[in-house]
């Protein structure tokens, strides 16, 4: 007799069946009782069950109707999630009368080739609409070949039969070698992407819906074996006795399996020991879609009844079902993307990086989970804990800092580290260090994890990460001002009469702070956030954010400055310049060259969110825009809900509401004046977007363009680029030459108002549209420029 | 039986692991949690148990008849969670004990 334990470990209950004895040992087979005389036997030696039937029914009914008895702990709000067993809709193993457990489709008999090709191709379409967010239980788990293989749970290879029963085992190789195999290399397959994706940030049913039902998808079956199988399954294919057409559909099947499965088992090896990524996928695919019509679906071999036997606390729900066409599809974008990761990984610095990664993700559609995920693993390697499997985040936040603020300084001297007399200065500005490393190191990893998130999670963990910085900044402070006894700095007079310090590494945990205040207010601009009537407020809490950053960047560079020319001095002044002074001041100027880059975007996000401020602001004011009625809500209350992350902040100090009114709606200034600011600002933001375009995505190619072109486009064309793929490079110039459209779109309404407000003083026989991010006429999804037509 | 005794009695059940018989033949194992007037009741960390398939009983007959076999067929289990299972549909409900290990056995 087993023993029935009471549910504590579901895994170890999973396996063990409760034996029920048929009639059999009494009597003649002949008389086999019907199922409801069946008796059921379980005993245990430690457990007794002791039948409370009719007490329990006598004292319920003793309670008052609406009178609960439940245990404390245990919430009503809970238990509006529990199943009703024998509801239809909510409880997956409830039979309609008359219906079976199990499906009367025999999946040993024979199948045509058509049959074959028609079953491969409806997996592909389940395991694609698992990628993209299905649970298994709608997808794949619903394929019967697939439920035979995994259930009961294969120890080896070899017992993942459609029959273990070796009497009644298929003598049909279509059926044993071919299907067989296919499907074996696909549950791997998904077996990786498992993997992969949770193995790093990702949001259970938004992206991705990692149950299993306590299945295991052959985890512990190496790609080897099943490599075999396909090969055995191949070499049978070329013998078979069927039409060529039908063979060279199953081929291009079973070699795209092949060709999927190496390069998902890539993805999991050291970045060191991969190989480069093939793209020989692609063509199958192809393949695939020009004989898809030669294949025979099989419905019959695909059931919602297999979530009667899977473990989940879910109600029975539907099978998805996705075209082929949009499957293959999905294939090669994540075919095209997996290679183009490899541009990520080519990156250099982290600016270049933290490009990369925002222009990656911010690809319409975005990357399939599994990309992201792909991205995530790089960026922080498991096994060596090293950033994109190069550096450690100890380094990699160093040279960070050291890119924006201290090219040159004893601070982030490495050879401080082999210091080992306490009171060395050298020694106290490496424990310092790494007491900074401590707090900013894994946050600063953070901000390339989260980009790589969906994109309303990427805005909304922003608005989190934030608050880290906010807290951050004040820590760095207080080591900056801890520093300054080591370094022994002078105050110097900027921008008032009080002496003050460079304070470097809070200024670098500044500067990303305004990058992601930035990111949010943008970001709510792509994810269609705001009310239309709101994005004037919007766009001008986007140029105040904007002007902290610029005269932050300047207060840096106002620093750095004065610590070059102290070095330049000093160089001067000593008998024979080394070429290390050489060094220092060229690498001051990178870094000056840096901050400028990061001056102009600025400057250019600046004056256009000013121009959109000035052009939405008048339509508001002309009724162009419709404000809707809000009876239960006031604009103070809407402030302080939209400025929610930003008002709990120490730096920059929050704006009030009465402020924020005033300076946003621009009441002293005239229509007239409101409309010259506008062109103004657009004129502007068109000559700084062209000046971010011609100074390209990469720092390295300001400082020497004719080399680093070249050796970028060697880099390119080692990764096997083709049609189709594009490089991130060029999506980053075409991303900014859409703002520069969007500008001259903005430009042209302008004028267009201008005409009309000088003609009628009033915007009758207007036409306003406002094209959303997704909608043609929308040319950058930051940027919500409107449309103005003259209706005749 | 009085509001009181009957509320006393059903409290002493609670999270006792019980065993509900539905009227389909499954059976449901899991704690106790809730009840009211119709006998509804909420089981947590819940188990189905179902009845061999009637293929499953015969292949099991025809393995013992020829003398392979036990003549046993095993249950089917899958873990569900939190259930609510309606008191109309209750054929059976049972309350687990454990005995204590020191005891000697009894016979049943």
């Amino acid at each position: 007799m087993s023993q029935l334990n009471n549910g504590s470990n579901p895994l170890a209950l999973a396996d063990s069946h409760l034996p029920s004895r048929p009639n059999a040992d009494s009597k003649p087979p002949t008389s086999i009782l019907p199922r409801s005389d069946t008796k059921i036997n379980i005993t245990s030696q430690q457990i007794s069950a002791i039948n409370i039937t009719e007490s329990f029914t006598a004292a319920a009914s003793a309670l008052k109707t609406g009178q609960l008895v439940k245990d404390e702990y245990f919430t009503l709000f809970e238990a509006v999630g529990a199943l009703e067993i024998m509801d239809s809709k909510m409880d997956s193993g409830h039979l309609a009368p008359g219906e079976t457990l199990e499906d009367e489709y025999n999946v040993l008999r024979n199948l045509l080739p058509e049959e074959v090709i028609g079953i491969m191709d409806q997996i592909l379409c389940h395991e694609v609409a698992w990628h993209i967010g299905h649970p298994l239980s709608q997808t794949l788990f619903t394929c019967l070949y697939i439920e035979r293989l995994l259930w009961p749970e294969p120890r080896t290879l070899e017992e993942a039969q459609f029959s273990r029963d070796l009497n009644s085992r298929s003598e049909n190789p279509l059926l044993y070698r071919v299907l067989r195999s296919y499907c074996i290399a696909t549950i791997k397959a998904c077996h990786f992407v498992h993997c992969m994706v949770t193995g790093e940030s990702y949001y259970e049913e938004e992206d991705f819906t990692a149950q299993l039902y306590h299945r295991e998808l052959l985890p512990k079956v190496s790609v080897a074996e099943i490599q075999t199988l396909l090969d055995e399954a191949l070499s049978y294919n070329d013998t078979a006795n069927i039409s060529p057409e039908s063979k060279k559909a199953i081929e291009k099947r079973l070699q795209f399996r092949r060709s999927i499965l190496d390069a998902l088992e890539q993805d999991t090896f050291p970045l060191n020991a991969r190989r480069r990524p093939s793209l020989s996928c692609i063509p199958l695919l192809q393949d695939i879609k020009a004989s898809s019509q030669l294949g025979k679906p099989v419905n019959e071999a695909f059931s919602t009844k297999i979530q009667r036997t899977l473990a989940s606390s879910v109600p029975p729900r539907p099978m998805v079902t996705i075209k082929l066409s949009d499957a293959l599809a999905h294939f090669e974008t994540l075919c095209n993307d997996a290679t183009d990761v490899g541009q990520i990984l080519a990156t250099e610095t982290s600016e270049e990086l933290s490009t990369a990664i925002w222009v990656f993700m911010s690809r319409k559609p975005q990357p399939s989970v599994y990309i992201r995920a792909l991205v995530q693993s790089f960026l922080l390697e498991r096994g060596t804990q090293r950033v994109l499997g190069r550096t450690t985040t100890k380094h990699f936040l160093f040279s960070s800092i050291a890119a924006i603020v201290l090219p040159k300084s004893p601070i982030l001297e490495p050879a401080n580290d082999m210091v080992e007399l306490p009171t060395s200065p050298q020694f106290q500005m490496a424990r310092l260090l790494a007491e900074f490393d401590g707090k900013a190191g894994q946050q600063y990893i953070n901000i390339f994890r989260n980009a790589c998130l969906n994109r309303c999670r990427t805005r909304r963990t922003l608005c989190h990460l934030v608050l880290d910085w906010d807290t951050l900044q004040a820590d760095a402070e207080d080591i900056d001002g801890t520093l300054r006894t080591y370094t022994k700095e002078e105050p110097a007079l900027y921008a008032s009469d009080q002496p003050t310090y460079s304070y470097p590494l809070s200024s670098w945990v500044y500067h990303h702070k305004l990058n992601h205040l930035r990111q949010i207010i943008q970001m709510g601009f792509e994810l269609s956030i705001y009310a239309p009537d709101e994005i004037s407020g919007m766009y001008w809490f986007l140029s105040y954010i904007c002007a902290t950053h610029i005269s932050h960047i300047d207060r840096i560079s106002f620093f750095l400055e004065r610590d070059m020319h102290a070095q330049e001095v000093l160089s001067q002044n000593s008998d024979a310049p080394e070429k290390s002074d050489v060094k220092d001041q060229a690498d001051y100027q990178k870094t000056l060259k840096s901050l400028f880059r990061i001056y102009t975007h600025l400057k250019a996000t600046d004056a256009f969110s000013k121009a959109l401020h000035a052009l939405h602001t008048l339509l508001l004011r002309h009724k162009a825009i419709a404000v809707p009625q809000r009876p239960y809500s006031s604009d103070k209350l809407r402030y302080e809900l939209r400025m929610k992350p930003f008002l709990s902040l120490n730096v920059p100090e929050p704006v009030t509401f009465e402020s924020f009114r005033e300076e946003s709606s621009c009441t002293a200034l005239s229509d007239e004046e409101v409309l010259e600011e506008a062109r103004m600002r657009i004129g502007d933001a068109k000559k700084f977007w062209e000046a971010v375009l011609k100074a390209g995505w990469s720092a390295e190619l300001v400082d020497n363009p004719e080399l680093d072109r070249s050796s970028k486009e060697g880099k390119t064309g080692t990764m096997e680029m083709q049609k189709g793929s594009t490089t991130i490079e060029g999506e980053w110039s075409e991303g900014v030459k859409n703002v520069i459209r969007a500008c001259i779109a903005t430009s042209i309404s302008i004028v267009t108002l201008k005409k009309k407000l000088d003609e009628t003083r009033g915007l009758e026989g207007m036409k306003v549209t406002f094209p959303v991010p997704g909608e043609k006429g929308c040319w950058h999804e930051w940027w919500i420029v409107p449309r103005v037509l003259t209706v005749c | 039986m009085d509001n009181d005794s009957a509320v006393k009695y059903l409290e002493s059940l609670l999270n006792r692991t019980f065993r509900a018989h539905t009227s389909d033949g499954r059976m449901f194992l899991g704690e106790f949690k809730c009840t009211d007037n119709e006998s509804n009741i909420i089981l947590a960390k819940t188990y189905e148990y179902r009845m061999p398939t009637a293929k499953a009983k015969q292949d099991a007959i025809e393995r013992q008849l020829a003398g392979e076999g036990s003549g046993k067929a095993d249950m089917t289990s899958r873990f569900l969670g939190l259930v609510v299972v309606p008191g109309q549909h209750i054929t059976k409900l049972e309350v687990e004990e454990r005995k204590p290990w020191e005891l000697p056995l009894r016979p049943n």
